[in-house]
């Protein structure tokens, strides 16, 4: 089957196989990230306009056995220790899932802000690892609550600018060396928190336009290799900055394209690699941002659809290229 | 292979022991069987490991056999209720799903939960997180493991705040859970880095680890309360890191992230530069490496090395620009603007956003 063009139907029997033989050493070796791969897959469907393909009652319960009571959020698998990775993944799911009630707000609203570090940052978990990924998670999930406004929204800012360098770029903490993903984290928490004037648009516009090599995928960092997740983290973070149209996207669409799996489905980090959930959303994003065919319009910011995240009046002032007709 | 317990109490004996190295190897282990390095035993079915001379090679189907028998280990709220053959076997346990699987958050908490408990020692904990970053790719690259590591030394050393005022430096002071380190701790933590760095090229949190120690060792430099003799073995481990982090850059010439951190941590040492905290010999020694003139004839010498030219060396240049005098500036643009180069907006330069000099 030819990867010129998306193989829809492929990447959703791809994403309701993954998890049937629980068995499996590659089942054991994810459960570390099993909710966040649940998030992946339902929002890859609901891109691709199949989010019935997966039970909706299933999924809300699989959340719901992730809930850690002693901390007040989700972890990743049952079992596992509330983590704000996990605790964004399990709100995102019950939002596109429209099963808000299930959540204790109160208390998860209160594990996240626990988190936040005197120096703005936030914290992964109790044990303290820092990272801006955090922050992006603790700003996404209050604001997917409705409880943006008991964060201290000044020193959250305060931080990321602390994490700005030279080239325009943000760290994962401060003196930390820029990379695509953590710009993505960094500026999409501006976004929402309406402070985009703490970014070098152009600037930074211009570093992650570098990003694109010349077989058309994009990297992380100067001198890395290409790779379809950057289809996400740097695609998006020009589409809050409005500044999609400095990449190539036909050589970024072809790039994608390349990196399916004709036969089972799912997308690859680069063509000829092994394919997983991660890479399969976010070559999937890269996609409905780049105006591909067919596709449901997705929300840079939040990375769920955007009529979600219109209908919950949370809309950013983003522009994605527009949407092509098949 | 034998009972999967019974393999874990052996894996656990074998890291209790003095090891120098910790790998995974390819295969399983009879791939290993004729390879016998006496007194330690011959890889087999009821010793699946290959241990030469301190180095355990960690065959990777043996490693992928055990992780699915050790996946459901105890909650660690039930940690108080277990005794002491049952914290071994969590340990066991946990420390094989973190070879194979380092971001595997709740095996890292379990750990720090015994710790914390003083039912393991977190300088072995240290010593398994350092053999682990310096021998596994997959461990070198991963930030949760890095921070465990800083959380070892924070138990062992304590705050850095309790040491010096980290207001003035930022990367100390933006997590509650920073560490101190005595100067004698230091070379060890810039070593495992270079060591996890050489197996995984470009590590951002290795070389995010490497920012924290330097930043720290200048901090401490700088601070009139540390005594005198710890300021001077600080300064001499800074000259040293500094001056073998410029040879790096020469023999790694797509290493931006080294570049990035060089760069970054020029400010840090021109304030030394300045300081009666410091001996004139560090003060002069510093000053002469950290000279960005000289710095930019090494990285104008990289960039016009190489044809096609690097990347790395274009953006190791570019950041010198904003530091060097006028004149020096002016003949370096000249020259990067006529190299036959796919980046381009030579004529950012960056002023707005770079701190000021002496800060």
């Amino acid at each position: 089957m030819s990867t010129s063009e998306l193989l829809i139907p492929l990447h959703v029997s791809y994403i309701q196989k993954l998890g049937e033989n629980k068995d499996d050493l590659t089942y054991h070796l994810t459960s570390h990230l099993r909710l966040n791969a649940v998030y992946w897959g339902l929002t890859a469907l609901a891109i691709m306009g199949r989010q019935d393909a997966l039970d909706r009652n299933e999924m809300i319960e699989f959340v719901m056995s992730c809930w850690d009571e002693e901390a007040g959020g989700f972890g990743a698998h049952p079992g596992h220790d509330a983590h704000l990775l996990a605790t964004l993944s399990g709100i995102q799911i019950l939002v596109m899932q429209d099963a808000m009630e299930r959540l204790d707000v109160d208390r998860v609203a209160k594990f996240i802000l626990s988190l936040q570090q005197p120096s703005g940052v936030f914290a992964g978990d109790a044990y303290g690892e820092i990272d801006t990924r955090f922050l992006y998670c603790a700003v996404n999930a209050l604001s997917l609550l409705g409880r943006l406004g008991d964060l201290d929204v000044k020193k959250t800012v305060g931080y990321i600018k602390s994490c700005r360098n030279f080239d325009g770029g943000f760290g994962a903490s401060i003196g930390a060396e820029s990379h695509a993903a953590q710009v993505f984290v960094c500026v999409a928490a501006l976004a929402i928190l309406g402070r985009l004037d703490e970014v070098d648009v152009d600037t930074l516009g211009w570093w992650l336009a570098e990003r694109q090599l010349p077989n058309g995928g994009l990297n992380g960092r100067p001198e890395k290799l290409e790779d379809v997740c950057y289809s996400f983290w740097v695609l998006s973070a020009l589409s809050i900055l409005k500044k999609v149209p400095w990449i190539d996207a036909e050589k970024l669409t072809a790039f994608i394209l390349s990196a399916q799996d004709p036969e089972g489905g799912g997308i690859a980090d680069r063509p000829g690699d092994m394919v997983d959930v991660f890479h399969t959303i976010f070559g999937v994003a890269g996609l409905s941002i780049l105006g591909y065919p067919g596709l449901v319009d997705l929300d840079p910011v939040y990375c769920m659809p955007a009529e979600v995240i219109e209908a919950k009046g949370l809309r950013k002032d983003w522009q994605a290229l527009p949407r092509r007709e098949k | 292979m034998s009972n999967p317990q019974i393999i874990l109490e052996k894996l656990g004996e074998v890291l209790d022991r003095d090891l120098t190295s910790i790998e995974i190897i390819p295969g399983d282990w009879s791939h290993w069987a004729s390879t016998a390095a006496s007194p330690e035993p011959t890889p087999s079915s009821s010793f699946p490991f290959l241990l030469v001379e301190g180095n355990l090679g960690v065959p990777h189907k043996v490693a992928h056999r055990l992780y699915i028998d050790a996946a459901n280990f105890p909650r660690r709220e039930e940690a108080c209720a277990w005794d002491e053959a049952e914290v071994s076997t969590v340990l066991q346990k946990t420390a094989i799903i973190l070879i194979v699987n380092p971001a595997h958050q709740t095996a890292l908490n379990t750990r720090k939960t015994l710790i914390n408990q003083r039912r393991y020692a977190a300088d072995k904990e240290l010593r398994f997180a350092e053999l682990l970053l310096r021998g596994i790719k997959a461990c070198a690259k991963e930030s949760a493991l890095w921070t465990h590591r800083r959380w070892c030394l924070h138990y062992i050393h304590g705050p850095i705040s309790d040491h010096t005022d980290t207001a003035h430096t930022p990367s100390l002071a933006q997590s509650p859970l920073a560490p101190f380190l005595p100067p004698e701790a230091v070379p060890c933590e810039f070593a495992t880095v270079k060591e996890a760095v050489t197996i995984y090229p470009r590590s951002y949190h290795a070389w995010a680890h490497w920012r924290y120690v330097f930043d720290l060792s200048c901090a401490l430099i700088a601070s009139t309360s540390a005594p005198i003799e710890e300021r001077q073995a600080y300064s001499k481990v800074v000259v040293e890191e500094f001056r073998g982090l410029r040879k790096w850059i020469e023999t790694h010439t797509t290493d931006t992230s080294a570049v990035h951190h060089l760069v970054t941590s020029l400010p840090s040492l021109w304030g030394l530069t300045s300081s009666n905290s410091v001996s004139s010999d560090a003060r002069e020694s510093m000053a002469t490496e950290s000279s960005p003139s000289k710095l930019a004839k090494e990285a104008w010498c990289l960039l016009s090395a190489f044809q096609p030219h690097r990347e790395t060396n274009w953006i190791y240049l570019r950041s010198l620009l904003v530091f060097l005098p006028a004149e020096e500036r002016r003949v370096y643009s000249e020259r990067m603007s006529n190299l036959d180069v796919p980046w381009a907006k030579i004529g950012r330069t960056y002023d707005h956003i770079m701190p000021p000099l002496n800060n």
